[in-house]
């Protein structure tokens, strides 16, 4: 087969935004945990593992700008390489916000202190980890078909509603911080919920070639 | 497959009780040239089969495919240039125009005059300059008055006036590479053709010269219709608003191999998201 090395190159490439949309999951896994139990030791992980995030976000991109100047590939290479630039700036923004929730964790026993509002926040982490995990069975396996259970709607778009509600009930000199932090918690969540639906998208471009899926992630 | 796209929108509903060929080309007053049904011969040998599209006027259509397909074979069948070879048959149509060319009432040497032809490697006349241009025009019966006047107008479309002015009476051969390439440009256009077809025009060129005959070609194309064989799958995407791919299969009969017409459609789609499986293979390096 001609270009051989090349196609080579691309499957490494796969594997290596695999392994990182991996790690991505693991850091929202931890969010997730620190959100549920304020354990600063999960918080302390979370924030060094994204180093390795941000070091293999810049490796691959100087990559997939190499290949562009090298290979100058066309069709479903091309749109594999400049797919691939762009979700691995949408993971390390996700690790980014993941971090976000492990540097409140000293907040999380206030937040996790009112049972109302700290259960509408597990339920909008919850569903952006099943989100996310389906996201990325999805590149794992160059595949649309685990997004087809990826609900349309935004998720703080159901959360919203009832979280700011029962912020606005709270009571006692701790009131405004719990609202803060749990604004801020749920503000994260909801923006890695975001990042992964412009993955999502990003991967019916790849797959289908259909250049509709981009203008969905502008619209998003 | 075949499919060409119209600017104007017919006002009617396409004829579905057609049953012609064409059925799935929508004709629209921009065709310069439609291939219909094109098969080509050599003795017993079919060498190209099934081809259908439409090369539309003021735009470079691209044949790319890999060695053997038959690009170059359908495109010397649309100057009839295939007729200098004595078993070459054609069958099927070229129509040019509202004209098929393969018409016995067709002369062919009219048809070359009309459909200019450049070739791979550049092949200027052992003469000068001047006499390269005028050598066409001179067969035609142009007056030699008017001479002077074609080789500026013909220079200085194909970009090279500026550069041999003060040396038209030089030997064309003492010109490099690329300047060669353009005279044989300037030379085809000097008839004033409507159509021009170019053989791999940029194989025996440097990086440099290339430049200049794509940029050459962008500019003409106001002027002239042009058809473009190409193994440099860069330059089709680069300089093309059309993309043919062939390739080639086995024929079981006879054990030769057999060129056809895979997918023609705009140049981005080509090398974007392709229809057909094989010219995603094709383009992308997987085959070829």
């Amino acid at each position: 087969m001609p270009r051989e090395s090349f196609a080579d190159e691309l499957d490494s490439l796969r594997l290596q935004v695999e392994v990182m949309t991996i790690m991505v999951k693991e850091a929202v896994h931890r969010a997730r945990a620190v959100l549920a139990t304020g354990d600063p030791e999960v918080a302390r992980q979370l924030i060094e593992a994204d180093n390795a995030i941000d070091e293999m976000q810049i490796s691959l991109t100087e990559l997939c700008y190499q290949m562009l100047a090298r290979e100058a590939p066309v069709a479903a290479d091309l749109r594999l390489v400049v797919s691939v630039i762009r979700v691995l700036h949408e993971l390390e923004r996700i690790g980014d916000l993941a971090i976000r929730v492990a540097k409140a964790v000293d907040d999380q026993p206030l937040v996790a202190a009112h049972p109302a509002p700290f259960e509408v926040l597990i339920q909008l982490a919850d569903n952006v980890v099943e989100r996310f995990e389906a996201v990325e069975q999805g590149w794992s396996t160059f595949s649309i078909e685990p997004l087809d259970q990826l609900a349309e709607t935004d998720p703080l778009a159901q959360f919203a509603g009832p979280l700011v509600n029962h912020l606005l009930e709270l009571r006692g000199p701790d009131a405004a911080r719990v609202a803060i932090a749990a604004m801020a918690i749920g503000r994260s969540f909801d923006r890695i919920g975001d990042h992964t639906q412009i993955m999502a998208f990003r991967l019916r471009y790849l797959v289908t070639g259909d250049p509709a899926h981009l203008a969905d992630e502008v619209s998003w | 497959m075949n499919n060409v796209s119209t600017t104007s929108q017919p006002d009617t509903e396409p004829d579905t009780e057609s049953d012609t060929v064409m059925d799935d080309i929508v004709v629209d007053e921009r065709v310069a040239l439609e291939i219909r049904d094109l098969e080509v011969y050599y003795g017993d040998f079919r060498a190209v089969r099934d081809v259908n599209m439409a090369v539309r006027e003021n735009e470079i259509t691209a044949m790319i495919g890999p060695s053997g397909c038959g690009k170059s074979t359908v495109l010397r069948s649309l100057n009839r240039m295939n007729d200098l070879i004595p078993t070459a048959r054609v069958n099927g149509e070229v129509v040019f125009h509202g004209v098929n060319l393969y018409d016995p009432r067709v002369d062919p040497v009219e048809v070359r005059r009309r459909i200019g032809m450049v070739f791979q490697k550049p092949n200027p006349f052992p003469k000068s300059i001047y006499d390269n241009i005028t050598y066409g025009p001179r067969i035609a019966g142009v007056s030699k008055s008017e001479f002077d006047e074609i080789v500026e107008t013909s220079l200085t479309k194909a970009a090279l006036w500026d550069e041999v002015k003060d040396r038209l009476k030089d030997s064309a051969l003492g010109l490099s590479g690329g300047q060669q390439q353009r005279l044989c440009i300037a030379r085809a256009i000097a008839t004033n053709p409507d159509l021009l077809l170019m053989d791999e025009p940029c194989s025996a060129l440097d990086p440099i010269a290339t430049g200049y005959i794509e940029d050459l070609m962008n500019e003409i194309k106001t002027e002239y219709t042009i058809v473009i064989v190409t193994h440099n799958m860069q330059q089709a995407a680069r300089v093309s608003d059309r993309t043919a791919f062939f390739t080639a299969e086995l024929d079981s009969e006879n054990d030769r191999r057999t060129g056809l017409l895979v997918e023609f459609d705009a140049t981005d789609k080509i090398f974007s998201n392709p229809a057909d499986e094989r010219t995603e293979n094709y383009v992308t390096g997987r085959f070829g």
